[in-house]
């Protein structure tokens, strides 16, 4: 883990050197969508709002 | 000033500097109060604010009607292109399919030009194939609740005769699993008498959409239970994580998982769209049946009247509400969390937590009572990304 400026374990993942282009194209994984997900949000931004968690 | 467990609604004390609101995005809708299940841990009956008990049992029409005219003129006034709308209870369901669907439409056209996306959420006992054409065929999506295999939904999702009711609900959710189109997801709540891998197994045999998993209803005054495979103090945090590794090892994506997705958002410098984690606005507002603008539903788990605003369908707009001190804390952001919580590594992850879960003698500024729990699960998550992150810098060299 990384260590942040106040001496604390940092949990943040840095993808600063990650592109679309480095997931193998058919690659469904869990891991693989996420990285999809916080890319394309970071090119098309939105306003987030937190929905209610009891119901889906 | 209002005191918590004594009276309508919530102290907030010290409040956070005003920020401009967000306009509400997502109305539930109380349509039915009663249940015709007796689960034990239901945050509407069994827990610290059991008023459902008393409530009107159906919304009227007049109400529904003035709720439809008070969430269109929201919609309208904040040109939202969308509005997400859930029938709920209670049992939706004893309200009858074709009610909600009447209810659907009405409020389809309320909104109109924009969209309403409705949906149900139902303990799946009432889903028969019936019920579920009439909703699907209207376009009513359908979130089922189930806490997993036979023996640990029927621990604690049973009939008041004793009754568990997994049966009723296993024939329901086949029945959806033939239905896509209508088939929103599987809410489970943790329990640690229950194995996390066979417990999300037992979710995805129904081919879920999505699932998510919710911690039980609990606070720092009403702890959770830890028992079975959970004396140690971050047990929930340690059941997630193994279902958190069942969902992920895996190839290619079975099912989404709401909660893991949204934390692996927060872990790669994104946003959060569940009240759950993270520090997004809540957009969220309750409709009960007696007409009243209530605060999400689950802070019936804290102390009696915590939901209550005293707005009404009747004398007041969804703007009225947004302007309720206790309403803006939800949208406040890290200025609404605790000092400790502010000071820890993971704040902007876990957010603080589910609001409820934070309560402590007539406070919610303190960190959550899963604080532990979710301080595991998040590292553990971070730890699973960064090592693929590394497998896949080095694949692209």
């Amino acid at each position: 883990m990384d260590t942040t400026e106040d001496g604390s374990l940092g949990v943040l993942v840095d993808l600063s050197d990650v592109s679309l282009a480095d997931l193998p194209e058919l690659d469904g994984s869990p891991f693989a969508c996420s990285l999809r997900r916080i890319l394309d949000e970071i090119d098309r931004p939105q306003d987030a709002v937190a929905g209610w968690n009891s119901a889906m | 000033m209002t005191v918590p467990g004594e009276g309508r609604g919530q102290a907030v004390v010290d409040p956070p500097a005003a920020v401009r609101p967000v306009p509400f995005s997502e109305f539930i809708l109380k349509v039915h109060s009663r249940c015709n299940l007796a689960c034990d841990y239901c945050y509407m009956y069994e827990l610290a604010d059991r008023r459902a008990r008393t409530d009107p049992p159906l919304m009227s029409t007049e109400i529904f009607d003035l709720t439809c005219r008070r969430v269109a003129e929201h919609v309208h006034a904040h040109e939202l292109s969308d509005a997400r709308i859930v029938l709920h209870g209670g049992e939706p369901l004893l309200a009858g399919a074709a009610t909600l669907v009447r209810m659907a439409e009405r409020l389809r056209a309320a909104v109109h030009p924009a969209v309403a996306r409705v949906s149900v959420q139902t303990n799946g006992t009432l889903l028969d194939d019936r019920a579920l054409s009439v909703l699907a065929d209207a376009g009513v999506l359908i979130g089922v609740s189930l806490d997993g295999d036979r023996v640990a939904n029927d621990r604690h999702r049973r009939y008041a005769s004793g009754r568990g009711s997994f049966d009723d609900v296993d024939r329901a959710l086949r029945l959806l699993a033939g239905r896509p189109g209508a088939y929103a997801g599987i809410l489970c709540v943790v329990d640690l008498d229950a194995d996390p891998r066979r417990t999300y197994e037992a979710l995805l045999a129904y081919r879920p959409p999505m699932v998510d998993f919710l911690l039980p209803h609990a606070n720092w005054d009403a702890p959770p239970p830890r028992s079975g495979r959970a004396a140690r103090a971050d047990a929930y945090g340690s059941w997630l994580c193994d279902a958190f590794d069942a969902w992920y090892d895996v190839p290619v994506r079975l099912t989404r998982v709401r909660l893991f997705e949204e934390l692996m958002n927060l872990l790669l410098g994104g946003s959060s769209r569940t009240e759950s984690v993270g520090l997004s606005p809540v957009a969220a507002v309750v409709v009960n049946t007696d007409g009243g603008y209530e605060q999400v539903d689950t802070l019936r788990s804290t102390y009696p009247g915590a939901v209550d605003t005293d707005l009404t369908v009747f004398d007041n707009s969804l703007d009225d509400v947004l302007r309720h001190p206790a309403v803006a804390v939800r949208q406040a952001g890290l200025s609404a969390l605790a000092a400790d919580c502010r000071a820890c590594p993971v704040h902007l992850v876990c957010g603080g937590g589910n609001y409820p879960h934070r309560y402590r003698a007539g406070s919610f500024r303190n960190p959550s009572v899963y604080c532990r729990d979710l301080r595991l699960l998040i590292e553990h998550v971070s730890g699973r990304l960064r090592a693929d992150l590394t497998g896949l810098r080095s694949r692209g060299r």
